[in-house]
């Protein structure tokens, strides 16, 4: 008998996987490069950015865990909003938690 | 098992290296190399992200001169050999095959060198022993006359 291919098939990714396989992805494939613009430029960091709206809450809840706010740039891509000061972009942890706090004034939750 | 560092860097298997601190994102090998451990160094980014910490005056473009004049306004200089010399800091910036600056390493008093490797860890390493396709090659050495701390040029941090 014929295997059911829908039942045999891998269950779909949900958003909230695909953020973090996304996420794990650019982390270990970055983890020893300085260049902003290298991290920013990693394919798996430009489809975390084409995932749009849907994946803020998915990456506001790894930013709170993570407080790595080297995921500014695609907050800002998606959001079109930048709540950093001039001058913090360097505080890695300042730009994380400006970004959370931007989010609860904004009514996201995660 | 595999060391993850020494498939990156496989001229530690050699020279041996020494993990001197766990990971962290606050900061990176510039920031590390310049003496700074609170901001995330680079001249460049996202236009429409803020941009990182970088030295007010230094050109903010990914070039050897922009990596030079950042380090010059702390006092650097560029020098001919990466060996110790008594009453002097160095710094080496390394740069890939297009000859963008990719890693800075800073000496220590024994000749060794400590890098912080992106947002992993520092470690303690002979100098050449990070050359390849990962960083590239050793570029530049720089030199400045070891600061008493009255006279250190300080970081700009705003």
């Amino acid at each position: 008998m014929s295997a059911n291919p829908v039942q045999n098939a891998p269950p779909a990714e949900t958003m909230e996987q695909r953020v973090q396989r996304l996420l794990a992805t650019w982390r270990d494939e970055t983890a020893v490069i300085s260049s902003s613009t290298a991290l920013v430029a990693h394919p798996a960091y430009r489809e975390l950015i084409a995932l749009g709206r849907p994946a803020l809450p998915y990456l506001f809840r790894d930013l709170e865990q993570t407080h790595d706010g080297h995921l500014s740039s695609a907050l800002a891509a998606i959001t079109g909003a930048q709540p950093v000061q001039p001058g913090d972009g360097g505080r890695i942890r300042l730009v994380a938690e400006r970004w959370l706090n931007w989010a609860r004034e904004n009514g996201f939750r995660w | 098992m595999v060391d993850p560092l020494v498939v990156l860097f496989p001229g530690l298997l050699a020279t041996g290296y020494r993990e001197t601190s766990p990971r962290t994102r606050d900061y990176n090998c510039i920031a590390w190399a310049a003496g700074d451990t609170l901001n995330w160094w680079w001249p460049t980014g996202d236009p429409a992200d803020e941009p990182r910490f970088w030295p007010a005056g230094a050109p903010r473009e990914e070039t050897v001169s922009a990596f030079l004049a950042a380090f010059a306004s702390l006092g650097y200089t560029p020098c001919d050999d990466a060996g110790v010399e008594p009453g002097f800091e160095k710094v080496a910036l390394f740069v890939d095959a297009r000859n963008a600056p990719t890693h800075a390493a800073r000496q220590l008093a024994d000749g060794r060198w400590t890098s912080k490797l992106g947002r992993s860890e520092d470690i303690e390493h002979e100098l050449h022993a990070l050359e390849g396709d990962v960083y590239g090659r050793v570029a530049v050495v720089l030199r400045r006359p070891q600061p008493s701390a009255a006279e250190a040029p300080s970081v700009s941090i705003v």
